[in-house]
C-alpha cells in the first residue's frame, strides 16, 4: 500500500532536485563561462528497483547534464579575458589535486605571479603552472603568451577523453568523469579580450519552472487523495 | 528544496552587488583618471551553499577572501587641458602618495596642487612621495615626461631640475583595493612594486597639461543595468516557485 506515497514522493523529491538545478542556472545567468545545467530525471524503474521498500533522502534522483551551447561573446577589452573559438575544448583549472575544466576564461595573476583563475585555481598551461612577469601580456591565438616581444608561456586546451561525460561542478567549474586529453595544437585559437556568456537561457529556466510545478502539484494531490482515501479505509474498519 | 532558497537568495544578492558596481562606475564617468570596477561573480556564487561537496575544489581559501570587485586598469584618454599642474599617467603604473601613519597609496594623478610646504599634493589633498619642494617664489613650473619637476626660481634665466615623480609599476595592479579619492592601496600580501623612472621598463610617461579620462563605457554599463534587472527577475521567480512548491508539500496534509 506503500508503494504510491514512494512513487509519488520519488515524482516530488526528482522536482526538488530539479528546481535546484534551475536555481542554479538562474544565480550564475551572469556568470561568464557558466554553462547551464539540466538535471534529467533518472527513470523510476532503474530507482524503484534499487531501493526496495523505501529510499534514501539523499540518493540523488536526477542526472545532471551540461547544456554545452556557445554562449554570446562578451567583449571586454582585457588582456587576460580569453575566449575559446572551438565549441568542445575547454581551459583546465588545478589545485595540484583535481583538476576542472572551464569556459571561463576570466584569468588574473596571484600574489606569486602565477595566472590563476575562479576561486584562484591555477591555470594548466603547456608546461604545468603559467607563470607570468607582468600583467601587460598579449596571448596569441595559439595560446603562447607574449610580453614585450618575448614569449614568457603557454596555455593548453583540453578536450574530454572519448567515452568521457561533462557533469557540472561548482560556478563555472565543469567535472570531467572519464578524464581529459590535451587538444592538438592545430585546434587551439583562442580570443583575448573576449568573454564567453553564461549560457543560461531565462526562458528554458521559466518553462521548466512551469512543468515541474504542475507536476509537483499533481502528485501532492496524489498523495493528498491516497491520504483521504487511507483514511476512510481506516474509519471503516474502525466502525466494524 | 530549501537549496532552491538558498541558491536563489546567493542570486539575487550578487545582482544586487552588480547594481552597486554599476551605480558606482556611473557616478563615475568623468571623474578624472577613474578606474571602472566590475563585479567578480564567481567570488560572490563561491559563497554560496556549495550543493554537492564532492564536486567543490578543497582549497577555495582565496575565494573567500577575494573582493567582489574586480579593477579595470585599462588606459582612459589623455585629454589636454593646458594647466600646467593637471597630470596624466600614459601607460602603466602609478604614484606613490603619503596616506598618514606610514602607509602607501598608489595614484593615477589628476589635478595636482602647491601646498603650503611647495610640495605636490593630489586633489585630496594626499602629498606625492616624490622629492621635489618648490619654493614659493618660483614660476613656470613644468613636469615633464620623464617625471623631472622643474621650475624657473627667482632670478635666474634658466629652468631648474627641483626633482623627479617615479612611477611604480605593479607586476599585477589586481592585486589593488580602490580606497576613495582616486587611491588605492595595496592588498596584504600583495608584491611590492618596482619605482621605475617614467617612460622606462614598461612603465609610463607622465603628460602634464591633460587629464586621463575616466575608463568607464557608459553603454556597457546601461546594458549591465538591464540585464541585472531582468536577472534579479529572474531569481525571484525562481523563489516564488519553490515558494509554491513548498506550500504545496507543507500542506499535504491539511489537517
Amino acid at each position: 500500500m506503500s508503494d504510491i506515497f514512494q512513487i509519488a514522493g520519488l515524482g516530488m523529491l526528482q522536482g526538488n532536485q530539479q528546481l535546484e538545478a534551475i536555481s542554479l542556472n538562474a544565480a550564475q545567468a551572469s556568470q561568464p563561462g557558466y554553462r547551464r545545467q539540466v538535471a534529467v530525471p533518472l527513470s523510476f524503474d532503474k530507482l524503484l528497483g534499487a531501493v526496495p521498500g523505501g529510499h534514501d533522502a539523499a540518493s540523488t534522483l536526477v542526472e545532471r547534464l551540461v547544456d554545452t551551447k556557445r554562449g554570446a561573446a562578451l567583449n571586454t577589452g582585457r588582456p587576460l579575458d580569453l575566449s575559446i573559438e572551438a565549441n568542445d575544448l575547454y581551459f583546465a583549472l588545478t589545485d595540484g589535486v583535481d583538476t576542472w575544466l572551464t569556459r571561463s576564461g576570466s584569468f588574473r595573476l596571484d600574489a606569486n605571479g602565477v595566472l590563476v583563475g575562479q576561486g584562484g585555481l591555477r591555470v594548466v598551461g603547456a608546461q604545468g603552472d603559467v607563470r607570468l612577469p607582468s600583467h601587460d601580456v598579449r596571448v596569441q591565438a595559439d595560446g603562447r603568451i607574449e610580453h614585450q616581444g618575448t614569449v614568457v608561456g603557454a596555455l593548453q586546451l583540453f578536450r574530454l577523453a572519448p567515452g568521457a561525460t561533462l557533469r557540472a561542478g561548482s560556478g563555472a567549474l565543469l567535472v570531467a568523469t572519464g578524464g581529459l586529453q590535451p587538444a592538438e595544437p592545430n585546434v587551439m585559437r583562442l580570443q583575448a579580450g573576449v568573454l564567453e556568456a553564461s549560457n543560461t537561457d531565462p526562458t528554458k529556466e521559466m518553462l521548466g519552472a512551469v512543468k515541474l510545478s504542475r507536476r509537483f502539484e499533481g502528485l501532492s494531490q496524489l498523495v493528498q487523495s491516497y491520504d483521504a482515501a487511507l483514511a476512510r479505509t481506516i474509519q471503516k474498519l474502525g466502525d466494524l | 528544496m530549501l537549496n532552491a532558497f538558498y541558491i536563489s537568495s546567493v542570486g539575487l544578492q550578487a545582482q544586487k552587488e552588480q547594481l552597486d558596481t554599476v551605480a558606482s562606475n556611473m557616478a563615475n564617468l568623468n571623474t578624472a583618471a577613474y578606474k571602472r570596477q566590475s563585479l567578480d561573480f564567481s567570488a560572490v556564487l563561491d559563497r554560496a551553499v556549495p550543493t554537492s561537496a564532492d564536486t567543490l575544489p578543497s582549497s577555495m581559501a582565496e575565494a573567500r577572501s577575494s573582493r567582489l570587485q574586480r579593477l579595470d586598469f585599462t588606459q582612459g584618454q589623455v585629454h589636454a587641458t593646458g594647466r600646467p599642474l593637471d597630470v596624466a599617467i600614459s601607460g602603466p603604473g602609478f604614484v606613490s602618495v603619503e596616506l598618514g601613519e606610514g602607509l602607501t597609496g598608489y595614484s593615477r594623478l589628476g589635478s595636482l596642487k602647491l601646498n603650503d610646504d611647495g610640495e605636490l599634493v593630489l586633489a585630496g589633498g594626499q602629498r606625492l612621495k616624490a622629492d621635489v619642494r618648490v619654493p614659493s617664489d618660483a614660476t613656470s613650473l613644468g613636469i615633464a615626461a620623464d617625471g623631472s619637476v622643474s621650475a624657473l626660481l627667482a632670478g635666474d634665466r634658466t629652468p631648474t631640475v627641483l626633482g623627479r615623480i617615479e612611477v611604480a609599476v605593479f607586476t599585477n595592479p589586481e592585486a589593488l583595493d580602490y580606497r576613495g579619492e582616486g587611491v588605492y592601496v595595496m592588498r596584504e600580501g600583495a608584491l611590492d612594486p618596482a619605482l621605475v623612472r617614467p617612460g622606462e621598463e614598461g612603465a609610463g610617461q607622465l603628460t602634464a597639461g591633460s587629464l586621463e579620462a575616466s575608463n568607464v563605457r557608459m553603454v556597457d554599463e546601461m546594458v549591465a543595468l538591464v540585464l541585472m534587472q531582468r536577472v534579479y527577475e529572474l531569481n525571484s521567480r525562481v523563489v516564488q516557485v519553490a515558494d509554491e512548491l513548498m506550500g504545496m508539500s507543507n500542506n499535504l496534509r491539511r489537517n
